[in-house]
């Protein structure tokens, strides 16, 4: 709930129930906020403008580890006795964003968010942050290079490895920087230029491209989707490919 | 320099000069038959005989009214033209790192940086403002999201593996600088805040003899990668997002005396918008009564748009206040008959305007006016967004957030206000001004005349359609850092707000002229004008 000011009012009871944390930031351009509750509830909400009611979307709950992280977060802000305003400063800069932040059952006003958040409350939203980490997907990179295929393995996220960047950038960025494609040194035909296979829990996702710009995402429960890259996206997917000597490169890259 | 006649002129008996152009103009019927604001295209297209092209407001002026007589004090004397000749032949006057918005006062205020070049010979007032880009990753590539986009950062974890890296790519930033999107975004902002903020009011020199002198505004953009302009009066940190995405965006001005450190936070998306402006009232079936939860809401547009008032004074407007107008259009369903329909829908509006005049809503009489429109664009049958009343406050245009941030780097403050609508219920503390507070360019404003020499009344904050608000409108207010810095880099004032005169004309607002401050052509309302009650 929230009241004209857009700030969290609790009607909560104790128990499951109780807020562990919530905030509520932004101008009159931008509001977004967060809160998480004792029982693993998790909900978050972005509106455009302050004078909109905030509608709170449930997300995949917290485990109960998770729920011990963060309220060890919020108890050791708690501890810290942070005053319960900090001003946006003097003067305030011009649309300074503005949160309400509530701990349990303290509330704390800042102005000239997030620039002001002390690093007690900002170690409590780190907090959160972290326990929504995405576990790693494992995945197989199939890439055509200098005459063969070469297979990589990626244990952790891809945005891990610099090595991929270029290649991660070419697939999946929506536009690209324009550039000539180097000469051509294609595959057979029906042998992608690249093939990587996300290995999920439920299953495999993989997506091919080919020298002929057709881009194939097969997903995991079996549904195939296709279109063309454009000349500059498949230039870019050429040039990170002739980039790196990927037959040099160790067969587990992490 | 002095721009005061010699002492022997003042006591002199001088002998009533004609006007030469006056009695020979055919173009007076011409303007009486079809108003101010056609007369003013027809001149501005060169179309109206006996009128030179680009005429000023004085000098038009003068042909419309006919014969008069001008005293020779009215004049400039050859040795004022000399004098403005010369100055005028001394050539282009810059200013390096100015920042015209440090004298202001009061919450959010913001200095501006920029260098400033004014040319006599072609009139132009050119802001010069370097821009170093340092693009900046809504979700990095290790996973981290800005604060606001952790629930973007939680939606796309959720995504199968391929989907989700699509996502996530679309809040970084290429590392290529070449890269389309960086190089679209510095173009996009250079393109559409020069074209926004440019042209959009002009000054004048206002000294007898001088006043042929004018200064058009042009804004120059130089946006680059930051590494590229050390020199940069401003940082933009644009946070890439997808366009379905919205963040909000503020400047953080820095030191009052240093032009080249404020920083923009905004988003990648230039087009980010807001609209505060358009309202609505409904109603039950076949009734006019403003009840309910419609009435809380109406409450709220009028404690929002009210306008400032003035101190222990309610319902006195403040006399800084824009007092922005309201346009009412009443709509009925389609239900019933359309003579009946069209009553009601009139109804409606009387009653709006009723109900804002006793909650209230300052000036309803001369601010709010409307009409019925019936049941033409209803959509059929019984439908409850039929029976309605839209309010537009003003120009009731989206607010541009990029357009709005510049305001701030050229050296402006906020004028909207803590109301039900913008910003409710933040105090002064959080940097949020509040309804009647002194926009910090107050002073700055209260320094500007316009072609008459009258003083601009100031700048108030308060919910309107100006740019500094939260509407889209560039007032001659939203000029004073260029007029501070015009008169800084030229050492020359009065400027005035309108266009340059004729060489030989005297000063617009005195006994010559007859047109008011402001550009020519003045539109005329028309009957039937919305705005007008």
């Amino acid at each position: 709930m929230t009241d004209a000011m857009g700030v969290a009012t609790r009607a909560l009871t104790g128990g499951a129930d109780r807020l562990i944390v919530a905030y509520e930031a932004g101008n009159h351009l931008h509001r977004y906020g967060a809160r998480v509750y004792a029982d693993g509830r998790y909900e978050q909400f972005s509106t455009r403008r302050a004078s909109e009611q905030p509608e709170w979307e449930r997300y995949e709950p917290f485990g109960e580890q998770a729920i011990e992280a963060i309220a060890g977060a919020v108890d050791a802000a708690l501890a810290a006795r942070l005053p319960d305003h900090i001003s946006a400063g003097d003067p305030p800069p011009p649309d300074a964003a503005t949160a309400h932040v509530t701990l349990r059952d303290r509330e704390i006003e800042i102005g000239n968010w997030p620039e002001n958040a002390p690093a007690e409350i900002q170690r409590v939203l780190d907090a959160i942050a972290e326990q929504r980490e995405r576990p790693p997907t494992r995945s197989t990179w199939e890439l055509w290079s200098r005459g063969a295929v070469v297979a990589l393995e990626v244990g952790c996220d891809v945005g891990n490895v610099a090595v991929l960047h270029a290649l991660d950038d070419a697939l999946f960025m929506s536009a690209v920087a324009p550039g000539e494609a180097p000469a051509g040194d294609d595959p057979p035909q029906g042998t992608p230029l690249v093939r990587v296979t996300f290995s999920g829990r439920g299953g495999d996702d993989v997506l091919s491209v080919f020298a002929d710009g057709r881009r194939v995402e097969r997903a995991a429960g079996g549904e195939t989707s296709e279109r063309r890259l454009g000349a500059d996206q498949l230039a870019a997917v050429r040039r990170a490919l002739a980039g790196t000597d990927w037959g040099a490169l160790p067969s587990r890259l992490c | 320099m002095t721009t005061e006649p010699p002492a022997a002129r003042e006591t002199e008996a001088a002998p009533p000069v004609e006007q030469p152009e006056a009695a020979a103009t055919p173009a007076a019927p011409l303007h009486a038959g079809i108003g101010n604001a056609a007369f003013g295209q027809m001149v501005a297209a060169g179309l109206v005989p006996g009128v030179p092209f680009g005429a000023g407001n004085a000098t038009l002026a003068r042909m419309l009214s006919g014969p008069r007589m001008l005293s020779r004090e009215e004049l400039p004397t050859p040795a004022e033209l000399a004098e403005a000749d010369a100055w005028a032949a001394d050539g282009i006057r810059r200013g390096t790192d100015l920042t015209p918005g440090a004298p202001g006062a009061g919450l959010n205020n913001a200095p501006g940086g920029f260098d400033a070049e004014y040319d006599p010979a072609t009139g132009e007032l050119v802001v010069i403002m370097r821009c170093g880009v340092e693009f900046t990753d809504g979700i990095s590539r290790a996973g981290v999201a800005r604060p606001g986009l952790q629930n973007q950062l939680d939606r796309a974890n959720a995504m199968p593996e391929p989907q989700r890296r699509a996502r996530l790519a679309q809040f970084r930033w290429s590392e290529d600088k070449s890269d389309a999107e960086r190089v679209a975004f510095k173009s996009g902002v250079e393109t559409q805040i020069e074209a926004f903020w440019g042209g959009r009011h002009e000054f004048f020199l206002r000294k007898r003899g001088w006043s042929w002198l004018g200064a058009t505004v042009r804004i120059d953009l130089q946006v680059a990668d930051k590494e590229d302009v050390p020199d940069a009066h401003l940082t933009m940190r644009p946070v890439k997002v997808p366009a379905d995405v919205s963040l909000g965006a503020n400047v953080q001005p820095g030191q009052l005396e240093n032009a080249q450190d404020q920083v923009m936070n905004l988003s990648s998306n230039l087009n980010a918008s807001d609209n505060f402006l358009n309202h609505r009232v409904t109603f039950g079936v076949n009734s006019s009564a403003v009840v309910g939860a419609q009435a809380t809401s109406l409450q709220q547009v009028i404690d929002t748009f009210k306008g400032a008032v003035q101190a222990g004074r309610p319902g006195v407007a403040d006399t800084r206040s824009i007092q922005t107008p309201v346009v009412l259009t009443g709509h009925a369903s389609a239900t019933g008959s359309p003579e009946h329909n069209q009553i009601l829908s009139e109804q409606r509006v009387d009653s709006v305007a009723d109900f804002m005049s006793r909650n209230g809503f300052v000036n309803v009489e001369t601010r709010v006016g409307g009409t019925g429109v019936g049941d033409i664009e209803a959509a059929g049958g019984e439908r409850a967004e039929d029976r309605r009343v839209d309010i537009v406050v003003g120009s009731g245009g989206s607010q541009n957030t990029v357009a709005h941030e510049f305001g701030h780097a050229f050296g402006l403050g906020d004028e909207y206000a803590n109301t039900p609508l913008v910003s409710s219920g933040l105090g002064r503390d959080t940097g949020t001004p509040q309804m009647g507070d002194d926009a910090t360019h107050d002073t700055l404003v209260k320094q500007m005349v316009d072609a008459g020499g009258t003083p601009l009344a100031g700048a108030v904050c308060e919910p309107t359609d100006s740019i500094m608000s939260v509407g889209d409108v560039v007032r001659p207010q939203h000029y004073a850092t260029f007029h501070a810095s015009l008169t800084e880099i030229t050492a020359q004032s009065p400027w005035a707000l309108g266009p340059p005169t004729g060489r030989n004309d005297p000063l617009p607002g005195g006994a010559a002229t007859e047109t008011g401050p402001g550009d020519f052509p003045v539109p005329a309302r028309g009957e039937g004008d919305p705005v007008a009650v």
